[in-house]
Parts: C-alpha cells; sequence; structure tokens
C-alpha cells in the first residue's frame, strides 16, 4: 500500500529564488533612493513654494475658455490626424512584419527590417520626435502630426504584426487547401481574424495619442500644450489651471469613450459573458 | 407580481440619450461643413475664430437645424442614435458599409480628416522643400560622437552613462512606490468591495475620480509641478512619474479587484482556512500575475518618459539631450539618442518576455 | 446517532426566492447519497449549507452531533476541516502550481505564518503528491493548474478534497462540465473514497449515473423533497414527478 511515491523532479528552488529576486529588488530600491535623494520630508518643507499655484484653483482665469476649447478641438484633430494617417501604413507594414507571413529568404529580410526599424522608431518618444520635425518643418500642429505619426506607425506596426502572427492557421490552410493564390488567402483567412483587434488597437492609439498631443506642445509641436507651457512660463497659473482643467476633461472623455468601444469591439458588440451562477 | 410601469427619471435619461447622440452627430456635421465653406469660400485666411463667427441667426439656424435633423432620422428610422445606445433593428445579412451606421462613420470620418488636414496646417510639401535643414541632424546621428560616454562633461556635472543610470532609477522608484501606493487605493476603487451603503460608494466614487484626474495629467506636466515644488532635479522627475504611475496602477489594479472570481474563493474557505488564508491563498493569486505584469509594463513606459522628463526639468538622460541640442552639438545628440534607443528597447524586449512569461 | 441530521431546514434568498423549503433528512455513515432535481430546485443551495458556504434561513444541521447553523467561526472551521467538497466548476486557484492547489486542503491545520509565507512542511508535501497519484496525475503537480484539461482539474479537485481526508465529501454537480468518459473516471474516484468508509453527497443529473453509483437517491423539486430512497426505485412514474414531464427525453440517456 505505501510504495513511495516517485516526485517530478523539482527541488525547492523557487522560494530561494523567489527571496532571491526579493532581496535584489530591496537593494535597487535603497540604492536609488540614496542616488535620487528622494526626500519625502521636501515635500512639505518646500510646500510654500507651490501655494501660487494651488490658489490658481481658487481663481482661475475663464478668460481663456473659449481660447482654450479651440485649441482642444485643435489638439484632438491632431491626434486623429496622426492616427488616421498612420493606419494605413501600420497595416500594410504589419503584414510585411509578420513572422508567419514571411516564409522566403527575401520576405525573411524584409521582415527583420521592418521590425528592427519599428523598435527603434518605438524606442525614441514622440516628444523626441517633435523636436527633429520642429528643425525640420517649423514649429506648429503639423511638426507634431508628424511626430505622433511617425511614433504611431512604429507602435502600431509591433501591435498589428505580433496579432496576425498569432492567428489561427486553420481558416488559412482552408482556404489554401481550395487553391486560393496568396492574395485570397489574406483576404478570406487572416483578414477576417484581425479586423477586429486592429480596430480596437488603433482606438487605443488614438487615446495615447490625444494624450501625447496635449504635451507635444512644449516643445513647439502645437496644441493646447503649447500655450499652456507659455502660461506656465510666465508663471500666469490663473490661465494655465483653466488649460488644465480642459485637457483633463478631454482626456478622461476621450479614455472613456475608447475603453468602452473597444470593449465592445472585443466582446463583439454583444453583452458580456456573465459568471456561471453558484 | 408584475408591477405597474411608473415614469422614472432613469427612464426619461435613457430615452434622450439616443436623442442626444443624434444631435451630436447632426451637429458636428453642420460643423464641419460651416468649416469648410468657410474654408474655402473666403479663401484669403481662415482660423478658428473666423469659423465660429456665424450671424447670430446663423447660430439658431444651427443650432435648430440640427435638432429638427436628429428628430426626423428617428422618425424615419435611420436614427444612429437608437441603434447604437439601445441597439436595436441589427441587421446582419446587410454589408456593415451600408447600414446607417457604416455610412454615417465613413461620412464623419471622411469629414474629419478633411477638416483636420486644413486645421493642422498639413503641407507636405515642405518636408522635401525643407530637408536640407535635417542633414546636419543625420549626419550627428551616423557620427555619434561618444566623449561624455564615460568622461564627466563639465558643463552638465556627469556622464552620460550616469545619467541614465540615474534615468532608470527614477523609472524603478516611480513603479514601486507608485505600484504599492496604487493597491490600496485600487481596492477603494474597486465597485465589488466599495458596493453597498452610502458612505462606501461615495469613497468609491472619490477614489475613482481622482485617479482619473491624476491619470488624466501626463507626467510631463506633474513634472512642472514638482519641478517648482521639490526643484530641478531627477527628485522632481521622480515624484512626477510616481503619481501618475501610481493613479495609472490603481486603476488597473481596481480592474483586477472587480475581476476576482468567487470559486476559488469558496474553495479555500471550504477548506476551514482562516481569513487571512482565504485571503493569500484564494484572492491574492488571481490578482498578484496580472499585476505584476502591469507593473513592467509601466517600468517600461516609465523609462521612456524619464528619458525625456528633463525637458521641464526633471533629470536624467534627458539633460544630455536637451543641451546638446541646445548647442546644436549634433553628434552628441546622435550619441545620447542611440543610448536612449538602445536602452529602452532593451527593456522594451525584456519586459516584454517577462510579462509572457508571468501571464 | 446518524452522522448528518438536517431538521427542518429552509433557505430564502432575498427577497423572496424559496431555495429550500423545510427539508428533513439523515445520513449514515458511508451512504453514497445522490440528489437530483431540476436545474434551480436547490441542490447547490441543500450542499452549501451543510458547510455554510450559504448561510441556511432556518432549522438545524448537526454534523457528527454538533450543529452547523450556530457554530462560531471557530467551531466552523474545525467542522469545514471534516467536510471536503468538490465543484462543478473545479475552482482550483488557476494561476497557481496544482501542487498548492492541493495542499490549500490542508491550510487548516498549519500555523499562520507558515500558510503566509507558502512554506508547506515535506511531509505534507509528500502526502499531496501522493494524492495526486492516487487520482493517477502524479505528473503534472508542477504545472500551473490553468493548464490542465477540465478532466484533470477536477483531478485536482478532488486530491484537495482527499487531503483533507475528510469524513464526508460534499460534490456539487462534479461532472457536468465533463464529458461522458472522463465523467465514469471521476465518479469511479467517489466511489473508492465511499468504499473506505467516507461518506459522499453528491448532485447529480444523468439517472444512469444515479443508478450506477448512489446507494441512496434525494428528488429535490421546487426546495421540497419529492423523493427519498433507493435509486433503483426510481421508475418512470417517480422521475416524471421529480424532473418534470417534458424533461423525461433529455434526462434518460
Ligand atoms: N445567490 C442567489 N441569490 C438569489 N437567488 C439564488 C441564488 N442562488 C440560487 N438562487 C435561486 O435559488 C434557487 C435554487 O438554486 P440552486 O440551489 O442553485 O439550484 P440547483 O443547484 O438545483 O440548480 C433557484 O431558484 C435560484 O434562482
Ligand atoms: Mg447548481
Amino acid at each position: 500500500m505505501n510504495q513511495e511515491t516517485e516526485i517530478p523532479e523539482r527541488s525547492s528552488w523557487p522560494f530561494w529564488r523567489n527571496l532571491g529576486i526579493a532581496v535584489l529588488f530591496a537593494v535597487a530600491f535603497l540604492v536609488a533612493l540614496n542616488r535620487i535623494n528622494l526626500d519625502l520630508s521636501l515635500l512639505i518643507e518646500n510646500f510654500p513654494s507651490t501655494l501660487k499655484l494651488w490658489s490658481a484653483f481658487a481663481k482661475p482665469d475663464w478668460s481663456v475658455f473659449g481660447e482654450g476649447v479651440i485649441l482642444l478641438i485643435k489638439t484632438l484633430y491632431m491626434a486623429f490626424m496622426a492616427t488616421a494617417l498612420a493606419l494605413p501604413f501600420a497595416i500594410v507594414l504589419s503584414f510585411l512584419g509578420a513572422k508567419n507571413l514571411m516564409n522566403s529568404p527575401v520576405a525573411k529580410a524584409i521582415y527583420t527590417a521592418v521590425r528592427g526599424l519599428a523598435s527603434v522608431i518605438r524606442s525614441i518618444q514622440p516628444i523626441i520626435w517633435a523636436i527633429i520635425f520642429v528643425v525640420w518643418v517649423r514649429t506648429g500642429p503639423f511638426p507634431g502630426v508628424l511626430a505622433l505619426w511617425i511614433h504611431s506607425v512604429a507602435d502600431m506596426t509591433k501591435l498589428f504584426s505580433e496579432r496576425v502572427e498569432s492567428i489561427d492557421v486553420g481558416p488559412m490552410e482552408a482556404i489554401r487547401a481550395t487553391g486560393a493564390g496568396k492574395l485570397l488567402v489574406l483576404a478570406y483567412g487572416v483578414i477576417p481574424q484581425i479586423i477586429n483587434p486592429y480596430l480596437s488597437f488603433t482606438l487605443y492609439r488614438l487615446d495615447i495619442n490625444v494624450r501625447m498631443a496635449t504635451i507635444i506642445g512644449i516643445v513647439g509641436g502645437g496644441g493646447i500644450g503649447m500655450r499652456l507651457y507659455s502660461y506656465i512660463n510666465k508663471w500666469n497659473f490663473p490661465k494655465a489651471v483653466v488649460l488644465t482643467m480642459l485637457i483633463v476633461l478631454m482626456v478622461w472623455g476621450i479614455d472613456y469613450l475608447s475603453s468602452r468601444l473597444r470593449e465592445r469591439i472585443e466582446t463583439g458588440g454583444g453583452e458580456k459573458t456573465q459568471e456561471y451562477s453558484i | 407580481m408584475k408591477k405597474p410601469k411608473r415614469f422614472t427619471f432613469p427612464d426619461l435619461a435613457e430615452g434622450i440619450k439616443p436623442l442626444l447622440l443624434d444631435w451630436l452627430i447632426w451637429g458636428y456635421l453642420a460643423y464641419t461643413v460651416i468649416f469648410l465653406l468657410d474654408s474655402y469660400w473666403y479663401t484669403q485666411y481662415v482660423d478658428w475664430y473666423g469659423s465660429l463667427t456665424l450671424e447670430p441667426w446663423g447660430w439658431a439656424l444651427t443650432v435648430l437645424g440640427t435638432l429638427g435633423c436628429a428628430l426626423a432620422s428617428e422618425r424615419f428610422g435611420i436614427s444612429v442614435g437608437l441603434k447604437t445606445i439601445k441597439g436595436k433593428e441589427r441587421a446582419p445579412r446587410k454589408t456593415w458599409a451600408l447600414t446607417n451606421w457604416g455610412i454615417t462613420t465613413v461620412v464623419l470620418i471622411v469629414l474629419t480628416f478633411w477638416v483636420g488636414w486644413l486645421t493642422t496646417d498639413m503641407e507636405l510639401g515642405i518636408i522635401t522643400r525643407r530637408a536640407s535643414k535635417t542633414s546636419h541632424l543625420w549626419y550627428g546621428l551616423s557620427h555619434p560622437d561618444f566623449t561624455h560616454l564615460m568622461n564627466i562633461d563639465p558643463e552638465l556635472n556627469d556622464t552620460i552613462l550616469g545619467s541614465l543610470v540615474d534615468t532608470l532609477f527614477m523609472a524603478y522608484l516611480a513603479t514601486l512606490l507608485g505600484g504599492v501606493l496604487a493597491a490600496p487605493l485600487g481596492f477603494l476603487g474597486a465597485r465589488n468591495i466599495m458596493g453597498g451603503s452610502l458612505f462606501r460608494k461615495t469613497i468609491f466614487y472619490v477614489t475613482r475620480a481622482f485617479f482619473n484626474v491624476v491619470r488624466s495629467v501626463e507626467s510631463l506636466l506633474w513634472a512642472i509641478v514638482f519641478a517648482i515644488w521639490v526643484g530641478w532635479g531627477p527628485a522632481a522627475g521622480t515624484f512626477a512619474l510616481l503619481i501618475h504611475s501610481m493613479a495609472a496602477l490603481a486603476k488597473l489594479f481596481s480592474e483586477q479587484v472587480e475581476s476576482i472570481k468567487k470559486g476559488p474563493i469558496e474553495a479555500v474557505q471550504a477548506t476551514g482556512a482562516s481569513f487571512w488564508q482565504i485571503v493569500r491563498y484564494g484572492a491574492v493569486p488571481q490578482v498578484i500575475p496580472q499585476y505584476t505584469a502591469f507593473l513592467l509594463y509601466r517600468l517600461d513606459i516609465n523609462v521612456r518618459m524619464a528619458t525625456v522628463i528633463a525637458l521641464v526639468g526633471g533629470g536624467g538622460i534627458g539633460r544630455f539631450f536637451f543641451y546638446y541640442k541646445s548647442q546644436l552639438d549634433w553628434n552628441q545628440v546622435g550619441a545620447v539618442t542611440i543610448v536612449i534607443a538602445t536602452v529602452v528597447w532593451l527593456l522594451d524586449y525584456i519586459s516584454g518576455k517577462a510579462r509572457e512569461k508571468i501571464v | 446517532m446518524a452522522q448528518l441530521e438536517i431538521n427542518n431546514l429552509s433557505k430564502v434568498y432575498p427577497p423572496d426566492v424559496l431555495a429550500l423549503d423545510d427539508i428533513s433528512f439523515e445520513v449514515e455513515q458511508g451512504e453514497f447519497l445522490v440528489v437530483i432535481g431540476l436545474s434551480g430546485s436547490g441542490k447547490s443551495t441543500l450542499l452549501r449549507c451543510i458547510n455554510r458556504l450559504i448561510e441556511p434561513t432556518e432549522g438545524s444541521i448537526k454534523f457528527e452531533g454538533k450543529e452547523v447553523t450556530t457554530a462560531s467561526s471557530k467551531e466552523l472551521k474545525a467542522i469545514r476541516k471534516e467536510i471536503a467538497m468538490v465543484f462543478q466548476r473545479f475552482n482550483l486557484i488557476e494561476r497557481s502550481l496544482v501542487l498548492t492547489n492541493v495542499l490549500t486542503g490542508q491550510l487548516g491545520e498549519l500555523s499562520f505564518w507558515r500558510s503566509m509565507l507558502g512554506r508547506f512542511p515535506e511531509e505534507m508535501k509528500q502526502t499531496a503528491h501522493e494524492k495526486l497519484k492516487t487520482v493517477g496525475i502524479p505528473e503534472q503537480a508542477f504545472k500551473r493548474a490553468d493548464e490542465l484539461s477540465g478532466g484533470q482539474q477536477q483531478r485536482v479537485g478532488i486530491a484537495r478534497a482527499l487531503m483533507q481526508d475528510p469524513k464526508l465529501l460534499l460534490a456539487d454537480e462534479p461532472v457536468s462540465s465533463l464529458d461522458p468518459a472522463t465523467s465514469g473516471t471521476i465518479m469511479d474516484y467517489l466511489a473508492e473514497i465511499n468504499d473506505q468508509g467516507k461518506t459522499v453527497i453528491t448532485s447529480l443529473h444523468f439517472l444512469d449515473l444515479v443508478r450506477k453509483y448512489g446507494t441512496r437517491a434525494i428528488g429535490l423539486k421546487g426546495g421540497k423533497i419529492v423523493y427519498d430512497g433507493h435509486p433503483k426505485g426510481i421508475d418512470d412514474q417517480k422521475f416524471k414527478e421529480v424532473f418534470g414531464e417534458e424533461a423525461e427525453k433529455v434526462h434518460i440517456s
């Protein structure tokens, strides 16, 4: 009855590994705290220096409201243009950057180039791209749109390609079995599987672009951030506060709408599946 | 059993929502049309003020006209609002683009694109015309000057690598502290935990509003506030990243808490476990892996942000970038850019792999 | 004295759903009791009242002479240690290891700090491996629970229950999420446990399983007991009484 149960190979190392990781994190934390000089007491000590800022919330200068709304709309358009212009590029590039679709040696080279370039472009913040484009096409919303655009193309290409790479091969093979060519396989085997995720990612990216568009003006990229930054530099907080409130409202609203829409797309328009009863 | 239907305020709100949506769509349509007319009719110069200065009667006409259109579309059964909000009249056989919904979406997107093109001053010609202005930039990027990679630059009193370490530490501290602070906030912002009494619901809504507002202000703007508060330097940048991370993570954490399943908790409960054992074995394992993944993702975002937060006084490697850029020292700008891109790329890769493993 | 004595048990879900209506019965040690009834007849509610995952509204439940309904939280924990439960949807902690899932069956025996740190004693782990072997999946111990198939997950659920070394096993539709072949295996494990003298109370949907495994059946309808006797005694007449006229074809299979 009491034969030895043979236990699959596994020592108790996960515990020690976890402990090791925890210690590592703790040490890094202490070193970082020391090096950055993160001093919480400074927040309390220096609080008076921000009084001018907080008091502006008590008496905001509403005279910039109308101007702010117009700038807000402009900012929204910037985000929209960047996303809309990035979408076609990202769609095409995503097929070229999907490992499972690129088989021949030439195709593999294209795949490597597309994904490599996308990674590099993505690693550079839109703000830095904006600096480059401001040098290039001068200050205004146009360089802002270009900066958001190039970052969006790279980011969406990565997300889209990863999605294409994880598609189910069943439908593809079924279509190929009928003797269909590459384009038909794409149209009937691939696209139906990716259309909703693509839509969802695009909305997600629009959301990010709206956020980014609010700060890209700091380096001359247009939009509401440009005006906000100039008010802050002039220490005109009552006006800056009004613009900030507008930004909060817009970003909040877009975030809400985008996540609601995405939820709807991901659940296929239907209700969420209910938890099983107990 | 059936109770007689009484008129309630939510009923009214439900009934009016589709109309409002329709009105919004028609209103936006009118807005774009007016903008485009303005921009092409008075060809000279139109800015946003210009396009908005209608005659008083024009405003009245637009407001009433669009309301009329909205009412009419509901009357004639082509209302997008009713379809979207009430979710009625699904016609699965029709091609999507031919439904009212599809047509409206396409028209609105095309108009938005058109107006957007004009309002963001798109002018593709400039790109080629001024391409020569960027030649020194490309030259600098392709001939990076790594002199100060490990040698102190006296102007900035630091090395590029040193400030890179600062950058990573800033992101790390912000993520860790933000993540720890986010957990209790996340509980307060979880609907399933804060349901019930009015008091709890109030806390729920206040918490949610708090982290939504904080989240909506980009960390770069927070950095301005903290630069004023604690002075320029990495501490300001860290505080900025921290507060933004905390709010963003609190939202994710609360969603995670909301999705906790009851089954496993009951199973642990049924074995005779104590309260803390139930929490430790029933609830925590449902939350932690996903939350760790969020933390890793956030670390990634924070490192990216930390590379540019110096723009507004937040410290880190961005100081070198913006300083060299202001000196028009493009070769050194190139070197810094390469360092930034490499590190961000590396971290993105590592964090992605680690997340895959965890979830 | 019977092992389990239930007297005048009622459960009302607020505001006014009467899920159990004045139920009384006794279960002797070693019985294999099957509860049958349509969906919504109160089977889950009954089983969950026994270990008080659901608070009964009225009546008394005595397990080995101890009153469950009024037990203090400490007494309740002690009672729950004696009663194991297996669930329809397995209710494993999906992101934890299979072994950890099995070990949770012994949480009641573990000190606070040990359980918080997850330091289970070696002999406890050894037992857990043995239980996994009993249910035929010793090689899955270090996989994450959600990597397993449904049948394997239910085996883990049973191993977790065995880990408690219970006197009474409650199984709420243990095979309803499984295919017929796997269902047979899972039911065989329950029968084996029953052969070792442990009492089993389970709710089932399929009449052939009831007839094959049960030593006694209780039929529920609208929260009331409409049948109590040997499974073989459920003829067509009785069956219609329990399941209703129209259910016939669905359930005889
Ligand atoms: N948590 C609950 N709240 C309200 N009513 C419930 C709840 N759980 C079950 N019920 C109701 O109690 C009755 C019995 O349910 P249940 O015990 O789950 O039946 P069964 O397990 O036989 O399908 C059903 O009418 C069901 O709708
Ligand atoms: Mg049930």
